[in-house]
């Protein structure tokens, strides 16, 4: 008699789990739809960012007052960085000609040119001085293959060339 | 990839300089890098006009923040050529005063950008090895280069003194050993200046 009263409670619970582990599922499509719905808005956000980064960029190129170079210089104007040419026309005039070769040429510029990454040089006042600082960027241009008319970013008329 | 295959690369530089306080601090240095980048790209440049746009087209000055939000933008637009980005006298920015000092804030915006780890991104810095600079580089495990180890550097600074010592008209009629004098000790004495 027990026995089969203990087993009837233990049927009892079986189903009960069997209801919970459904209910449970339920809960876990819930979640499965509500993801999915994020994911549409996530969607949907992008395109409209999409849509206003392309927009803008219309309005930057194609704004009948404001040409490229007029919008560069309104940029220009806006922020008014200091220039930092003058620095660089210091460097390049003290600069002794075939000094920092040894550096262009070994290894440690040609991994950073080469791969993206972060390069330190330090060194007391003296070495700074002595190393040619102008000579990174000329030898950027060399190295690049690059035209004089383009690519390299020079506030002033700066010359770059070796 | 080697630069000559992709064509085309940005560089765009800037010198921190203790006599001018134009050049002392992350929003000098963020202005003049935001700047250089949308003078040579149209895609940086329609990111600075959108930066523009929001900000009564230029009636209001950008944060700091939106203008460090702008160059990682800029430096992560899909189709972005190999970017240089060279800063030169980073002891040159200041570190008395303020909390952070300027130099604490420009040190958190080159973590900033060596932690997202852009592979078109090429940054180098060049200064004096003090040590809140130190701890802070080194803690990137990249290349380095110690100027006063480098044998190249001390031939530069031979080659260097020689040249003025000789082609210099009043030093050129010095004496032979004076000459050799000044060159020697000049040349052992450069490193440790």
């Amino acid at each position: 008699m027990a026995a089969a009263e203990l087993l009837k409670i233990t049927h009892g619970v079986d189903n009960r789990i069997k209801g919970v582990d459904e209910r449970i599922q339920g809960v876990d499509d819930k979640v499965q739809e509500v993801g999915d719905k994020v994911q549409d808005l996530d969607d949907k956000i992008d395109q409209v960012n999409c849509s206003s980064f392309h927009n803008t960029s219309i309005l930057a190129s194609e704004s009948p007052d404001l040409t490229g170079n007029q919008l560069r210089d309104s940029l220009r104007q806006w922020l008014s960085p200091a220039d930092p040419s003058t620095n660089y026309n210091i460097a390049a005039d003290a600069h002794h000609v075939g000094t920092s070769q040894w550096f262009f040429q070994g290894s440690i510029f040609k991994d950073w040119q080469s791969a993206g990454s972060f390069l330190w040089i330090h060194g007391n006042r003296t070495c700074l001085l002595a190393f040619c600082n102008p000579l990174l960027l000329i030898a950027l241009q060399c190295c690049s293959g690059l035209g004089k008319d383009h690519s390299l970013v020079c506030p002033s008329s700066t010359s770059l060339s070796a | 990839m080697e630069l000559r295959d992709a064509g085309k690369a940005t560089v765009a530089y800037f010198y921190f300089d203790f006599k001018d306080t134009n050049k002392q601090n992350r929003r000098n240095l963020l202005l003049s890098l935001l700047v250089q980048l949308s003078a040579r790209s149209d895609p940086c440049c329609e990111i600075l006009s959108r930066l523009y746009s929001t900000h009564g087209r230029g009636a209001q000055k950008p944060s700091d923040r939106a203008m460090t939000d702008c160059l990682k933008e800029m430096l992560t637009v899909p189709a972005q050529c190999p970017t240089f980005l060279i800063m030169d006298a980073l002891d040159e920015c200041p570190n008395t005063s303020g909390i952070p000092s300027p130099r604490e804030q420009v040190l958190e915006l080159i973590d900033e950008l060596v932690g997202i780890c852009l592979p078109n991104l090429h940054l180098c810095v060049t200064s004096r090895p003090e040590f809140d600079i130190q701890t802070v580089l080194e803690r990137f495990q990249s290349r380095t280069v110690s100027l006063h180890d480098e044998t190249g550097l001390k031939q530069d600074i031979i080659d260097y003194v020689t040249h003025v010592v000789h082609s210099d008209p009043r030093m050129r009629r010095w004496r032979e050993e004076d000459r050799d004098l000044v060159i020697k000790t000049l040349s052992d004495k450069a490193g440790g200046m």
